[in-house]
């Protein structure tokens, strides 16, 4: 009823106003009214009308389209941005796995192809220990990436839906945060796992090279073992 | 009473009841009938108008279970305004009170 009457004048943004009233009547219903008795405290749909007719014409929406126009086309850039960083996201992945494997390596006593370079088996599992610690680290950093890429389209998705919005004149959402909410407990423990892994590593790095350096009774133990293309014994 | 009476009135009540809080639609429309004898659709208009005269702004929050509700804040126009009016109105109607007991006392 109200809408042929808001139609018949050609009131602008007409969507948003009969939205408004249908929250009323939900409201009325909750409250236990009828449609009939909602419609009669309603008032008259023709004297609504006219009185939103009277109220003043909304602003014309050409700001809506210049807006869409502008969103699509920061929308390439955004893309382009998210393929980056999901590559960044495989590469972490990449070097958490390439990490697990030289630990397991080292600790197994395994030389996969001889490519991890020659030294005492303490060192090896020293360094082994250090790896695994790295592996780690990453793991977390990327179950957090990951939460961040499933985040980050979303968070995009209500700033655009947000602008189209605000260009119209019409009322906007909360901004959707882009970083990622874990349970409280989840993200603690996140932390303690990610703190006593990158402990560990730099730990365990500069143990290893210690106990290298010891053992080759050499500061540049590298050399001494004839790493990186060095004559061994030099 | 006069429908354009009430009208201009309304307005300033709206602007009080959003002095205090943030409401969505709905709740100004039961705060005003709740005192105040009108037709529950009368108040959306007036809620339009304020908004485009720069006096409110609109923003959406979301409810748990169900869809999001329109809230309607005052903006500093929409404060001083009220501040303004409510001074004027209240000297106005002091005026008008005392005229129509003078009248009263007058007859009686």
């Amino acid at each position: 009823m109200l809408e042929s009457e808001l139609k018949k004048r050609r009131i602008g943004e007409r969507e948003e106003i009969l939205a408004e009233y249908e929250q009323h009547f939900a409201f009325q219903r909750a409250d236990g009214f009828s449609q009939e008795e909602i419609c009669a405290r309603l008032g008259d749909p023709a004297q609504l009308a006219a009185q939103f007719d009277a109220e003043g014409r909304a602003p014309a929406g050409g700001g809506k389209t210049a807006a869409r126009a502008g969103i699509y086309a920061l929308s390439v850039l955004a893309l382009a941005l998210y393929l980056v960083l999901a590559a960044c996201g495989v590469a972490m992945l990449a070097l958490c796995a390439a990490s697990a494997a030289l630990a397991v390596c080292l600790l197994g006593g395994l030389s996969a192809g001889a490519l991890t370079p020659p030294m005492p088996y303490g060192c090896a599992a020293v360094f082994g220990v250090a790896l695994a610690a790295l592996s780690v680290l990453v793991a977390v950093g990327c179950v957090y990436f990951a939460a961040l890429l499933w985040r980050l389209p979303r968070a995009y998705g209500r700033f655009c839906r947000n602008a189209i919005a605000a260009a119209g004149g019409e009322p906007m959402l909360p901004t959707d945060p882009a970083t990622p909410r874990f349970a409280p407990g989840r993200a603690r423990r996140m932390r303690t796992v990610a703190l006593v892994a990158f402990g560990t590593f730099v730990g365990f790095s500069l143990l290893g090279m210690a106990v290298a350096m010891l053992c080759a009774g050499a500061l540049p133990f590298w050399h001494a073992w004839g790493w990186f293309g060095y004559t061994a014994g030099v | 009473m006069n429908a354009q009476t009430k009208k201009g009135v309304l307005e300033l009540c709206v602007l009080s009841l959003l002095q205090k809080r943030d409401c969505y639609g709905y709740e100004i429309s039961q705060q005003l009938s709740k005192r105040i004898d009108i037709a529950g659709g009368t108040i959306y208009p007036i809620l339009r108008k304020l908004k485009n005269d720069g006096l409110l702004t609109t923003y959406l929050q979301e409810e748990s279970g169900g869809p999001p509700r329109k809230y309607y804040a005052l903006t500093s126009l929409g404060r001083e305004t009220y501040c303004r009016e409510r001074a004027e109105y209240l000297d106005f109607a002091r005026t008008v009170l005392a005229m129509l007991e003078d009248e009263n006392d007058n007859k009686g």
